[in-house]
């Protein structure tokens, strides 16, 4: 071994650890993510704080109350809002749920409307810099949940232009994939039932037949028979539905005293949203797994790669919500009736997530190559420096100018976190009059009860709305 | 040994190589009056969305009322002034949430047809307040034909008027269109024929 060492070995060594010590705090500080900044609305959520969670969200878009629209549209302004509007739904706050709502549609039509050709249904942009596109997932549950907020304000026009725009929704997404994302059995029910109580036949069964190509809902027997009694149209489920003996909507378990009473009967509709949809962490995870992964979808040359500092990715992950519910049981004047699932948010949105992993961890690959190519450029100029220090130079250029870029470079978490994961859906014929409502939430974190007063007009209905947020 | 030579390109690169920011300064949203005798007149004439905006509005409206003031039906009732008209909400069968837009068309309908002085038209807002609340107790929409037929009769009113728009709404292309056609009608209330019938279009379109 030499005895000679250069004097330039300590400098550079102590100049690499202080220019790594200058990098990481950067990188860590600058990357709170979408789903990081609003965990307090969630803690607050999961808490049953309801108000809490909106104050939170009232002071991520920067507004004095739930009252006022935000006067900027960021990056996140459109998710933070969908976030408000089901905190006012859940709070029973119908107008400015639909407000929120509408207010947010609109822009993301815009932003679709925005995209390239083609480009309308691909919401991979696993980096934040960009502008949010909702995934199919969200857009339908966003007209379907406003359909709900204005059937419940009592306003059936407003609901009958959400469920229009659900369809528009729901068709543009059927021709995208082949109808893969185009469920949405909920949407669907809601708008057979406000068509049903505009007196438009034709139009409530063909609702309530795309709710039927996605689940047997045997609540609908009885309305679809109503429906058919006075239209022509028909289908094979409508057609299997029809064929079914005569039955009441009456449960089984029910005692033989609480058979429906005659006509003129008035109807319940009783909608629980549950639980929360799983969202999206930042998540790191070593390139050579994130390669073989994502290898379709890389762009660039991988080999850069090799002389980065950072040997790893990070990509939005989709974690479990934690929500404490997952179902739920109603009574109606003591007796029970059985809630249907109408959708399983939760699985469709693991479902969209897992088939578009690949492109978002190809993504992510992609953004780490433009970095390294970076970096390695910075590298090149430092080398060039003069009186021997160029090696160092340059070394701290590229550790600078990569660590700059994975500060400014965050994996997209954007999501519409409060989402329920689980909608149910019962309908109970009445006789008009007074009814109490008994219904509760239940799962592994225990039980969250509401007592809820009703008055029925003769074939009049009621719509009752029970939203958890946990 | 000096090192301030060597640090002055470390510097520099650094420099380089963070975020580029953007010099926002002086682009502040600020508010602004438009229309006819202020500094802006043109403000109203750009279309901002695919929903109806009051120039549509106006422009509709207007088709409508020189149809409805060319018409045999007006013509029959100019000779017996003083018959009494009710306006019934416009059903509204597009994408787009326009209630208060149509209803700010039918109050500039209203305006039109009490200032002729040929008709007498029931307050809308005494028959909304009546059909609010017959609707609620019986259950009834209030576009249902044989309800508006009933409240009108309960008004006093021999004719209605009412319509509704519909839309055609396509994107294609990157671009979105959305094409609303309004249908009005004056139906009779004793005999519900229809004694009038216009339909006025107008298209918005999003494109690139």
């Amino acid at each position: 071994m030499s005895g000679r060492r250069s004097p330039a070995r300590p400098l550079r060594r102590a100049l690499k650890w202080a220019g790594l010590a200058l990098v990481a705090p950067v990188v860590v500080a600058a990357c709170a993510t979408y789903s990081e900044r609003t965990q307090l609305a969630r803690d607050a959520a999961q808490a049953g704080d309801v108000a809490g969670t909106e104050k939170v969200l009232n002071k991520f878009l920067k507004t004095k109350s739930s009252a006022d629209l935000p006067t900027e549209w960021k990056k996140e302004t459109i998710v933070a809002l969908l976030e408000r509007s089901m905190v006012l739904h859940a709070k029973g706050d119908w107008r400015s749920s639909a407000k929120d709502m509408v207010a947010a549609d609109k822009e993301l039509v815009l932003l679709d409307i925005g995209r390239d050709a083609g480009q309308v249904g691909k919401w991979i942009f696993s980096d934040s810099s960009g502008k949010y596109h909702a995934p199919p997932s969200e857009k339908l549950a966003l007209n379907a949940i406003n359909m709900l907020n204005y059937v419940l304000a009592g306003d059936l026009s407003g609901a009958r232009v959400e469920a229009k725009r659900f369809t528009i929704t729901r068709e543009y997404l059927g021709q995208l994939d082949a109808g893969k994302s185009a469920h949405g059995a909920f949407g669907s029910y809601i708008a057979g039932f406000v068509f049903e109580r505009l007196g438009e036949t034709d139009t409530a069964l063909r609702y309530y037949d795309e709710a039927l190509q996605e689940q047997p809902f045997p609540s609908l027997r009885a309305p679809v028979a109503r429906l058919a009694a006075r239209s022509s149209f028909r289908s094979p489920r409508i057609d299997e539905l029809l064929a079914l003996q005569p039955t009441t909507t009456q449960p089984e378990a029910a005692p033989a005293e609480a058979t429906p009473p005659p006509a003129p009967l008035g109807e319940i509709l009783v909608v629980m949203n549950l639980g929360r949809v799983p969202y999206k962490v930042p998540e790191r995870m070593p390139i050579g797994l994130a390669v073989g992964m994502g290898a379709a979808y890389i762009t660039g040359s991988a080999a850069v790669l090799e002389r980065s500092a950072l040997k790893f990715v990070v990509y939005p992950e989709l974690v479990p919500s934690g929500a404490l519910f997952n179902t739920g049981q109603l009574l109606v004047d003591g007796v029970e009736w059985p809630l249907e699932l109408a959708t399983n948010l939760d699985a469709e949105i693991v479902r969209e997530y897992e088939a578009l992993k690949p492109k978002i961890i190809g993504a992510a690959i992609t953004r780490l190559i433009v970095r390294a190519a970076v970096a390695e450029g910075a590298r090149a100029a430092g080398n060039q420096a003069k009186d021997g220090a160029g090696a160092i130079v340059g070394l701290l250029a590229a550790l600078a100018a990569e660590g700059a870029m994975v500060a400014a470079d965050k994996p997209d978490t954007r999501s519409w976190t409060l989402l329920p994961a689980f909608v149910f859906v019962a309908r109970v014929p009445v006789a008009p009059g007074q009814h109490r409502l008994a219904v509760t939430a239940m799962g592994s974190g225990g039980r969250e009860h509401r007592d809820i007063s009703v008055d029925v007009k003769p074939g009049g209905f009621a719509v009752v709305d029970v939203t958890t947020l946990r | 040994m000096s090192t301030r030579p060597r640090i002055l390109p470390l510097l520099a690169l650094l420099a380089l190589s963070a975020p580029l920011t953007t010099v926002t300064a002086g682009c502040k949203p600020k508010a602004v009056r438009g229309g006819p005798g202020t500094e802006n007149p043109n403000l109203d004439q750009a279309a901002m969305s695919t929903t109806l905006d009051r120039r549509d509005l106006q422009e509709l409206m207007r088709t409508n009322m020189d149809k409805l003031m060319a018409s045999p039906w007006w013509g029959q009732i100019s000779q017996a002034p003083g018959t009494i008209v009710a306006i019934w909400p416009i059903k509204n069968e597009t994408s787009e949430h326009i209630d208060d837009q149509l209803n700010t068309l039918l109050g500039d309908m209203e305006t039109e047809l009490v200032n002729s002085g040929v008709v007498s038209v029931v307050s809308r807002e005494r028959q909304a307040e009546m059909a609010n609340e017959v609707a609620v107790q019986q259950n009834r929409s209030i576009y249902d034909p044989n309800f508006a037929n009933q409240i009108s009769r309960q008004l006093g009113a021999k004719y209605y008027i009412t319509g509704k728009v519909g839309t055609v709404d396509e994107y294609f292309n990157k671009e979105r269109r959305v094409q609303y056609t309004l249908f009005m009608q004056v139906i009779e209330v004793e005999t519900s024929l229809v004694r009038f019938q216009n339909k006025s279009e107008r298209s918005k379109a999003i494109v690139r």
